[in-house]
């Protein structure tokens, strides 16, 4: 059974992206920063899902859970980096000129660093194996510049930490190819949560568009936000053999967000 | 007169920046590290020079405060640190992080502390030195890609935030080492400041949140 470690694995990404690996057979090993977290998931997941512990943002913590991950389970087949998903929600609302300095190191270390150290961590592993698969979630933020005025939180510093994520894949993906290593990313738009389900989603947009019209961005598709299982399903698919030559790119999960 | 502060003022695009702004008639703030190298830029074209770390938030701050308002910004520090730091997975984690002070937050704190001047002015021109490799990351630097392509999605960010305040914000994506070579170019310096200059003039009044690529068609190998 192959194993894939996924930091942030307690949210509701993690969730979704838990519940579909497991689905396509995988072990999974979700590591997040708040343990009741990983715990909370990995119960509600079942047989497959196993909880860790983990602070991205600190290189040797990174290796040591990616390593005990690989003894424990035999092998490290992937990695998803999905930690820093829900950075931007504890980063207050403001510009790049109103926003506090230490956000950007904040949103900088879990989303830049934390997915370096993971990255780092893996590598040998796969390079060992002559095999292996690395997603990392980025954001359609990171592709198309940050949200409108109406809804950002820390957008400049966010976007340009998920655009970082996209060309570090692109770069990655060069770099490991050889060794038979595939490394993508995934840019999610609007998804409903655990803080936010659908009808939550539906207020939020509505208000945005009446405080500036053209805001509230929403999906053309009848479905107007996405779900984590969007997000599970194309990760399982970039991490499936069926994705066996698909190597450096983004995949847009925004729906279409980012048409209009 | 407008006064613009070029970040990287003695390096080989910021001068290069730096004498075509002067000849458009502007004041060139040369801002670098290097403060003799400055100097002796800064004396060559016409420009006044200070020294400049742009990894240090409160000394671009009160750079801003003491020099500005400016109407003009250019992020040409960095120049290609981290570009050829080689393959990621054999680097030392301990290298990354002076990458990206520099090539990201560097470009961070200057817009962060010019921005409030512009706002207040109600108008402005910002110009970041990207690079190609951050809309196609490259092997040989992946964290240098990492933040490169930070810096061309924050200028298309800063762009939502800047419109209601007259405020213009485009990237450049000068040479690398491997395209001057293809097009058997010495030096694309001079290229880039016309750009540049460009981008800052009125007559790129439309022209806002656009990564302008340099690199004679590079990218399209």
């Amino acid at each position: 059974m192959p194993t894939a470690f996924v930091t942030g694995g307690g949210g509701a990404l993690g969730r979704g992206i838990g519940r579909a690996l497991i689905d396509k057979g995988w072990q999974v090993v979700l590591a997040d920063l708040k343990p009741e977290h990983a715990e909370e998931v990995a119960a509600a997941l079942g047989a497959g899902a196993t909880p860790t512990t983990l602070n991205v943002n600190e290189f040797a913590l990174a290796k040591a859970a990616i390593d005990k991950a690989a003894k424990d389970f035999g092998s490290l087949d992937a990695l998803v980096n999905c930690a820093g998903g829900t950075m931007a929600l504890r980063v207050p609302k403001g510009t790049l000129v109103e926003n506090d300095p230490e956000h950007w190191d904040r949103m900088i270390n879990v989303n830049l660093f934390g997915t370096f150290n993971c990255a780092y961590a893996a590598a040998p592993h796969m390079k060992a194996a002559k095999r292996g698969g690395i997603v990392n979630i980025a954001s359609g933020a990171g592709m198309r510049g940050g949200p409108p005025e109406s809804r950002q939180s820390g957008a400049a510093v966010y976007s340009a930490t998920k655009a970082g994520v996209i060309a570090f894949t692109q770069a990655l993906a060069q770099e490991l190819g050889p060794h038979g290593i595939r490394v993508n990313a995934v840019a999610p738009g609007r998804n409903e949560s655990r803080a936010k389900p659908l009808a939550k989603m539906i207020e939020m947009q509505q208000s945005e568009e009446a405080r500036e019209p053209g805001s509230g961005r929403a999906s053309p598709l009848p479905r107007p936000f996405g779900k984590p299982s969007d997000i599970g399903d194309a990760v399982a698919f970039l991490l499936s053999a069926e994705a066996d030559y698909i190597t450096g790119c983004c995949l847009d999960l925004t729906g279409g967000i980012r048409l209009h | 007169m407008n006064s613009v502060l070029i970040t990287g003022g003695a390096g080989r695009l910021g001068s290069a920046i730096g004498k075509r702004l002067v000849a458009d008639g502007w004041r060139v703030l040369l801002a670098d590290k290097d403060g003799t190298a400055a100097e002796a830029a800064a004396k060559a074209i016409g420009a006044t020079a200070i020294t400049l770390d742009v990894t240090d938030l409160a000394a671009v701050e009160r750079a801003a405060a003491q020099h500005g308002p400016f109407a003009g910004l250019v992020t040409a520090a960095g120049g290609r640190f981290g570009a050829q730091a080689g393959p990621f997975t054999e680097s030392d984690p301990a290298t990354w992080r002076a990458i990206v002070e520099l090539q990201l937050k560097g470009v961070l704190n200057s817009c962060r502390s010019v921005l409030p001047g512009m706002i207040a002015a109600k108008r402005g021109g910002i110009v970041n030195i990207a690079a190609i490799e951050g809309l196609r990351g490259h092997p040989q630097g992946a964290i240098f890609s990492a933040c490169k392509g930070g810096v061309i999605v924050l200028t298309e960010t800063l762009v939502r935030e800047c419109r209601p305040h007259g405020i213009r914000v485009n990237a450049l994506l000068p040479g690398n080492p491997d395209s001057l070579a293809k097009s058997q170019a010495a030096d694309d310096a001079a290229d880039v400041a016309e750009m540049a200059a460009f981008l800052l003039s009125d007559k790129a009044a439309r022209t806002t949140g656009a990564t302008i690529d340099v690199t004679a068609g590079w990218s399209l190998h």
